[in-house]
């Protein structure tokens, strides 16, 4: 399990490295298009009913993206990690997917669709473990609004996904609210 | 030349707030399909626990099973050890606590359950019973616990601490009962203790002393019973007990009087079948209305179902019996929804579900994936 955990992280560190090689090849051609970096505060209602638990679980904890919000026009692509943390269960996701962005003066409306990797860890102690942690595809459809206050810096207000995840054999759908700030590297 | 250029000017400007109009219902497009999850994400659906000891893979696996269809979520982590040869299991009421007799190394396994993640953990030491635990039972206020001992003929008894659940054996258990228990049930009321001896066709009837949870025999115990005797259950209004006779494919009723004793009624024992298709009678259940009996045979792989009269006599069923969805079945109790009955299958290594019609006969409904070992025992809390 661990190896796999392993495998699925260097996995993903290989598309955020691909990631940053595509959007700095842009980056050092003529255009010097516009990079965004994301960070901020997340919440989930993890849909754990489909593996056992009692009730949904309310996880809290960071989302973290990397876009590169004009590559082509209004189309862009964006990475985004989050973790979300509760007493009993944490859960990752790891996704990549195009981004479309629409800006109207200081204001930035961003829709995404985006594919990649969930994990869910549920800490149930035994005397051999710890946690049981399960991985599987995950995609999220969403989108939010930037406010700009700085000419480099926006509040993100909100973003808001449909996060869908298979883990531990069953689907979870899950709703996915975060705000943070970001940091808009070459906007002019 | 100058107006020329202004309607230029003026249809790049209305080709630009098209695709500005465009680009915004786009936007709000993609935004908007983030918003049905909204609704999507209620609160889970009522649910209850169900746990089921597997005898060869030395453990019990939990599931929550849905209030309304009765579908199995394994817990996860299932199944969690116990000790060697797990025979018994028995759940407490606090939804707490779950007490597992281990058959293999003369022990209860206590497991406590996390109400979260409804998985379980064991609470060491393990407590000794007598030799050969075979079966459990429980008051249904949760405060006595009491073990068949089928090698040393005795039954041990424990006063649970509602608190953390942990077993203390009480003054002068073990008991001594007939010669190889194999089953025993404390009566709905919980004023009398039961107790089957196959090899000595009879049950054994105890009044239980309240609050001491010590034995005293009722007047006239042991009572003789029918041919190899393989289980019994007892009506939840105690006014008869049902006893499964494997060798004949019958099923013996006794009228149970205010004291506890037994007294056969007459007819008894009642054929499981009409044609001979049901045959080796292992287990019974009855209904928590105590108008229907359900009487499971590992030699057909079916059920036999019966109305029971005023007097405690049984009428097969037009549609009786019905067909098991597995092999080798062991054991059949009704869920905590009386709508559903649980088979454990001990060839198939699975639980099949069976639904209750209006009229009271059973339909196969599901089969939860494999256990992986077979079932010996299960019980659901409410």
């Amino acid at each position: 399990m661990q190896s796999r955990t392993h495998n699925n992280s260097a996995r993903f560190i290989q598309l955020f490295i691909c990631f940053l090689a595509l959007s700095s090849s842009c980056l050092f051609a003529q255009k010097l298009p516009e990079i965004d970096v994301y960070g901020g505060y997340s919440h989930i209602r993890f849909n754990s009913p489909s593996f056992g638990f009692s009730n949904y679980s309310s996880l809290n904890g960071y989302s973290a993206s990397i876009t590169a919000p004009h590559l082509y026009e209004q189309l862009g692509l964006t990475f985004n990690a989050s973790g979300d943390y509760g007493s009993k269960l944490t859960v990752y996701n790891f996704l990549l997917g195009p981004q479309f962005t629409f800006d109207r003066g200081r204001i930035r409306f961003f829709g995404n669709a985006l594919f990649g990797k969930g994990e869910a860890k549920v800490q149930i102690k035994t005397a051999t473990r710890n946690e049981i942690a399960s991985q599987g595809f995950a995609a999220a459809v969403g989108g939010g609004v930037d406010i700009n206050i700085a000419q480099r810096i926006a509040v993100r207000a909100i973003d808001i996904d449909y996060v869908h995840t298979k883990t531990f054999g069953s689907t979870q759908n899950t709703l996915r609210i975060a705000a943070g700030l970001v940091y808009q590297f070459g906007r002019k | 030349m100058t107006r020329a250029k202004n309607a230029i000017a003026l249809k790049q400007s209305i080709g630009l707030m098209k695709f500005r109009t465009i680009r915004a219902k786009w936007a709000m497009l993609l935004l908007g399909l983030a918003l049905p999850p909204i609704t999507s994400c209620g609160s889970a659906a009522p649910s209850h626990l169900g746990y089921v000891a597997l005898r060869g893979a030395n453990g019990v696996t939990a599931y929550r099973i849905n209030n309304q269809s009765a579908a199995f979520t394994r817990i996860l982590g299932s199944p969690f050890p116990t000790g060697v040869s797990p025979a018994s299991v028995c759940a407490h009421p606090s939804k707490r606590f779950v007490f597992v007799a281990n058959q293999g190394e003369n022990d209860i396994s206590l497991l406590s359950a996390d109400s979260q993640t409804g998985a379980l953990s064991e609470v060491l030491p393990r407590v000794r019973t007598g030799i050969f635990p075979a079966s459990l039972g429980m008051d249904s206020g949760g405060t006595f616990l009491y073990a068949a001992n089928e090698a040393s003929s005795n039954i041990s008894i424990y006063a649970i601490n509602s608190g953390s659940g942990a077993l203390t054996e009480i003054a002068g258990s073990p008991f001594a009962t007939g010669t190889n228990p194999v089953k025993l049930k404390v009566s709905p009321s919980g004023k009398f203790l039961y107790v089957l001896t196959p090899n000595l066709r009879s049950v054994y009837a105890y009044a239980i002393t309240q609050g001491a949870g010590t034995l005293q025999p009722v007047a006239g115990s042991p009572f003789t019973v029918g041919i190899s005797p393989s289980s019994f259950t007892i009506d939840s209004a105690e006014h008869f007990m049902f006893v499964t006779n494997a060798s004949t494919s019958t099923v013996s009723v006794f009228a149970i009087t205010p004291s506890g004793a037994l007294t056969q009624i007459p007819g008894s024992p009642f054929a499981t079948t009409t044609a001979a298709t049901s045959t080796l009678p292992i287990d019974v259940a009855v209904s928590p209305s105590g108008g229907f009996l359900y009487v499971l045979n590992s030699g057909s792989n079916n059920i036999s179902e019966f109305s029971i009269g005023g007097t405690g006599a049984l009428t097969l069923l037009t549609a009786s019996p019905v067909g098991s969805s597995g092999t080798g079945p062991v054991f059949i109790l009704f869920d905590s929804n009386p709508k559903f009955v649980f088979v454990g299958n001990q060839g198939s290594n699975n639980i099949s579900v069976f639904s209750v019609n209006s009229d009271a006969t059973l339909t196969s409904v599901q089969t939860p994936g494999t256990l992986g070992a077979s079932p010996s025992s299960m019980s659901v809390l409410p």
